[in-house]
């Protein structure tokens, strides 16, 4: 570590003293109306192939040798700008990009310039632009960037209706979720069928199924990255929507005009009322999520930016004498300063919880149960803008888990608690991208990791009969079981020409944190454990080549991509695992590896009047695990054959447009019973191999049409109509085996689906 | 602790009821039959049973396919007893009273192959008290009065102990319940578990508590554990029994019971 670092000084020093002829542009790119900053825009000295792109936070550099240039601003969905800049030294240029009202109405999910796919070293990389999902037909009306974000290749959906996601054949727990970089534990409302992102909170989603830079670690299949608006810096407004079983309602407005904004939206389901409208069976129930986002920033300075943005989401769901509440807690605080026009900072204070309770009344007596997991975590990264040839990024960053594992009390009083756990993760990284040539753009660098369990804590190992044989005891605040992984991070791209390129990238991820589940679905009570002596962290390598094309101008984008992953240090549960308020969860663990690969295409659309894209993946996924299967290969749950995604969304005039989604995939790998016999006079399933059986193939189509209202400077209003599952396909969400009520003496398999046709309409506004 | 329903909580966040169930057909793969033998020693009734049947196929009819012609053995430290088959395939036995932690092994020879499997005599305890309370129940028939009941008895001190509540509808076992607890963490404490199950009005209600042997819960609690998976459900297997034979599904285990009865 000590060579990396001379060595990056080394560096440092050297790109300065070839750059003393040199002067820089910087500034910030944003938006006209809102002052919002614009992230990825793209910087571009004209008739050159020199620029840049602005970083997180809408600042970019540009360093030039002195002399006059005209440099073009630009930014998908708004009017180009270009100025022309005398650069004798160092200026600093902030600019306001004016949003192109009719580029708007396009569906946009990709890369912002327009042929930034070809030239970037990114792939495997989806990127969603807030603002223009919002046509596409969702369950409910719910606009959802989960949802939407599973219908690009390589991205799959957990179940029908669900929020949660797999990326290219990995588990759930191994995609890290960031709301403006706090970890969103649990990203689900109501079992998965909402997300906990509020469309109308955030300004940009980015989603690393490969290439994942070295900034990011913890997670070892993808990185979605989730970036709040800080509100309207110019001037104050309002927005919301009004749905069948849930609305919303957001403002925001200036601190002080263009120096500051905050930003408030909260949300709220209603499906428990109505609901009891309906039977007299909800009475007691009540089930429904709130959720609240709130964001400022303050410029205190030329060089000095403070945004602070937090995030409280809560599930509630209760009977007469039942009562289950869930739900995550954020907090970021960020200092954003640029030392100088080449080199920025962003230091960042983070916290993060997800937990769980119940409370049962059982005659007068309280039971209670809880469980989570507490994250604070201290974060420093820097961006610099080395040469228009070298952009470096580093940083470092510590995060301290408190891990809450169970908890019951009977009547207030401690009756059970398995033993709180404390560790520590560290990151360091450092990275460049270098365009070596005209053709040929990498971009390399390394994290090193680190995670130590802290005590008190008293370890156990267990025997096979899962009893403890020996334990060890750590002292208050003893740091043991320190693992550390090298993650190199490497990414290459080669442009063939304007419209055509190739790349390749490596990744190495390691995970300490792994999320115990035996739901398929995943459940509130799904929990987080450390690394421990038992429990190794999972190491995931990943390849991938891909092959990128534009035609007709950039109007229509191709990629296909291939990848290899693999997994070591896999967790899941044996066998009949007691899981549910078990004080002992290590004893009831097995541990296998995995591997993935796969091939994905993706063709987009993304100008006319016919915008949309079909992706296509074709896949596999495998377990091995010992104890299961007889130690054999077997395919993971969410493996599946082939996946396929049509979007389309057709303007018939400027204020109505259609659209439709289609999806189709292979039935997840499941266990269906082979047979049958009885115990207890109760009839049991009798099961031959793990996932040897596929749930019924899925298809689903999606209709939807909005209908703008209203649209001037002051008003916006609009309506949008859904069907979903439009031709009544009767998806599986489970099977059942039992012996038939109606033709005794015979057993039968039962299919539950979930949604027939769903027609919805909601109402969204904006002043 | 009560189970948590999942798929209810599903089913009543969706009140514009779009959901639907309807029998399928699908392609099952085909295991051999594979034998299984359920085998208990009641302590307090003084009988053990042993039931060995074959597994079928999961379309194939439900009538259990029992197996005869085995010689079923019943070995204590000082004594070997010899079952009776009373019907086909089944097994009975009447035992004497046999001493806490006393060691029982099952001998059966089946067509020149032996399956042995051991368990211990559990000790008593006694079912204290049984409370129920009117308890209505979603998405059930809302005219219909329904009951949540819970039992009470007070945990042995002195050992590992293992516990299953049956209950009994009009004399009639309600099946596919598998309500277990073990006392750790309780130990010497009184214990109450609630029966998440509608019991309706009208009716006589014996709830049964089983003091059980350790095999008897392992292979139970797997069973409930099965019966629990929410959602689309976890990763089904065949649970595990104590015979020495691997390929044999089911167990043997014992238990003692103490029984109440109630008219809700």
């Amino acid at each position: 570590m000590r060579y990396l670092i001379t060595t990056f000084l080394c560096f440092l020093f050297l790109g300065n003293s070839l750059t003393a002829q040199n002067a820089t542009l910087s500034g910030y790119l944003k938006d006209a109306e809102t002052g919002e900053e614009l992230l990825y825009a793209s910087v571009l000295v004209e008739g050159e192939t020199i620029g840049t792109t602005t970083n997180l936070y809408g600042f970019y550099s540009l360093t030039l040798p002195v002399g006059e240039y005209k440099i073009a601003y630009s930014y998908l969905g708004y009017a180009t700008q270009s100025i022309q800049i005398n650069l004798q030294s160092d200026v600093s240029q902030s600019v306001e990009l004016k949003p192109d009202t009719d580029l708007l109405e396009e569906v946009v999910v990709t890369a912002k310039a327009k042929n930034e796919n070809i030239k970037s070293t990114e792939m495997s990389v989806t990127t969603l632009d807030v603002k223009s999902i919002s046509k596409i037909p969702v369950l409910f009306g719910e606009q959802d960037i989960m949802k939407t974000m599973q219908l690009m290749p390589g991205i799959s959906g957990a179940s029908e209706g669900s929020s949660g996601f797999f990326v290219r054949g990995g588990n759930a727990d191994q995609n890290l979720i960031l709301l403006d970089e706090a970890t969103v534990y649990n990203a689900s409302h109501l079992l998965g069928f909402f997300s906990v992102f509020n469309s109308d909170a955030l300004k940009d989603v980015k989603l690393y199924k490969g290439g994942i830079p070295a900034e990011y670690g913890g997670r070892a299949s993808s990185v979605m990255d989730v970036r709040m608006k800080n509100g309207n810096s110019k001037e104050w407004g309002v927005s919301g929507g009004l749905g069948l079983i849930s609305s919303r309602l957001t403002v925001e407005g200036p601190i002080k005009k263009d120096k500051g904004s905050i930003l408030i939206s909260g949300r709220r389901t209603y499906m428990d009322l109505l609901a009891k409208t309906f039977t007299n069976d909800f009475d007691d129930l009540s089930l429904y999520f709130y959720d609240v986002n709130m964001k400022a920033n303050y410029s205190i300075s030329e060089k000095d930016r403070i945004f602070f943005s937090a995030y409280l989401g809560k599930d509630v769901f209760g009977l007469e004498d039942f009562g289950f509440d869930w739900g995550n807690t954020t907090a970021t605080l960020r200092w954003n300063h640029t030392f100088n026009s080449k080199l920025f900072s962003n230091t960042s204070l983070i916290y993060s919880d997800y937990n769980y309770g119940f409370n049962i009344d059982n005659a007068g007596i309280d039971n209670d149960l809880s469980a989570g997991i507490f994250d604070y975590n201290l974060k420093q990264d820097f961006t610099y803008f080395l040469n228009p040839k070298n952009k470096v990024k580093f940083g470092v960053q510590g995060i301290y888990h408190d891990f809450q594992p169970i908890v019951f009390t009977f009547d207030d009083e401690l009756k059970d608690q398995a033993q709180t756990q404390q560790a520590l993760e560290t990151g360091i990284y450092i990275s460049n991208e270098q365009k070596v040539s005209e053709r040929l753009t990498l971009n390399y660098g390394l994290r090193a990791s680190t995670f130590s369990n802290i005590g008190a804590f008293t370890e156990q190992q267990f025997n096979e009969l899962d009893e403890v044989v020996n334990q060890t005891t750590y002292e208050q605040g003893e740091f043991y079981n320190n693992y550390w992984t090298l993650e190199p991070r490497f990414s290459a791209s080669y442009v063939l020409n304007p419209m055509t390129s190739i790349k390749a990238s490596y990744n190495r991820n390691a995970q300490y944190l792994h999320l115990l589940s035996n739901s398929n679905a995943g459940s509130p009570t799904d929990i987080w454990i450390p690394s421990s002596t038992l429990v190794k962290p999972t190491i995931a390598d990943q390849v991938a080549l891909g092959y990128f094309q534009n035609f007709n101008e950039n109007k229509y984008k191709f990629s296909a991509e291939a990848y290899y992953k693999n997994f070591q240090n896999l967790v899941d549960y044996e066998n009949g695992a007691e899981i549910f308020a078990n004080t002992n969860i290590e004893s009831e663990l097995v541990f296998g590896k995995g591997r993935a690969y796969g091939i994905e295409f993706l063709l987009e659309k993304q100008e006319g009047k016919l915008t949309g894209w079909l992706s296509y993946t074709l896949s596999k996924s495998e377990r091995q695990i010992d104890e299961i299967n007889f130690g054999n290969w077997y395919a993971a749950r969410q493996d599946r054959t082939h996946d396929i995604s049509l979007v389309a969304n057709y303007e018939l005039s400027k204020n109505l447009s259609i659209s439709a989604t289609w999806v189709y995939n292979t039935g997840d790998a499941v266990t269906f019973p082979a047979g049958k016999y009885y115990i207890d006079d109760s009839l049991i399933s009798l099961y031959t191999e793990r996932n040897a059986d596929r749930m019924p193939n899925y298809h689903r189509l999606d209709l939807g049409v909005n209908w703008t209202l209203r649209d001037n400077d002051k008003y916006f209003s609009a309506l949008n109509f859904s069907l979903y599952n439009l031709y009544n396909r009767k998806n599986a969400y489970s099977i059942s085996f039992a012996e038939s009520e109606t033709s005794p003496g015979t057993t039968e398999a039962t299919r539950l689906s979930l949604f027939g046709i769903v027609p919805s309409v909601s109402w969204n506004f904006k002043f | 602790m009560k189970r948590i329903n999942f798929l209810a909580i599903i089913l009543c966040f969706i009140p514009l009821l779009y959901s639907c169930e309807d029998v399928i057909v699908l392609d099952l793969q085909e295991e051999e039959a594979r034998l299984v033998i359920e085998s208990y020693v009641d302590i307090s009734a003084q009988k053990a049973v042993t039931k060995i049947s074959n597994s079928n196929g999961f379309y194939d009819s439900t009538e259990q396919i029992m197996v005869e012609g085995a010689t079923v053995k019943l070995v204590t430290e000082n004594e070997t007893f010899t079952y009776t088959q009373e019907s086909t395939g089944v097994y009975n036995l009447d035992i004497p009273e046999f001493l806490p932690n006393e060691s029982l092994r099952l001998e059966i020879e089946l067509n020149n192959e032996i399956y042995i499997a051991e368990t211990k005599v559990p000790n008593f305890v006694e079912l204290s008290a049984i409370n129920f309370s009117e308890f209505t129940f979603p998405f059930g028939d809302s005219d219909t009065k329904t009951y949540q009941i819970s039992s009470t008895w007070t945990d042995n001190l002195e050992e590992e102990n293992y516990y299953r509540i049956r209950p009994y509808e009009n004399g009639e076992i309600i099946p596919n319940i598998f309500s277990l607890i073990r006392d750790d963490g309780m130990e010497g404490k009184e214990i109450t578990l609630p029966i998440r199950y509608p019991f309706e009005g009208d009716n006589t209600i014996s709830i049964e508590l089983l003091s059980t042997s350790k095999e008897y819960y392992d292979y139970f609690i797997q069973l409930k554990t099965l019966d629990s998976q929410g959602l689309d459900g976890g990763n089904p297997y065949n649970p595990i029994g104590n015979f020495n034979n691997a390929n044999v599904l089911g167990y043997f285990g014992a238990f003692t019971t103490s029984l109440q009865e109630v008219e809700l």
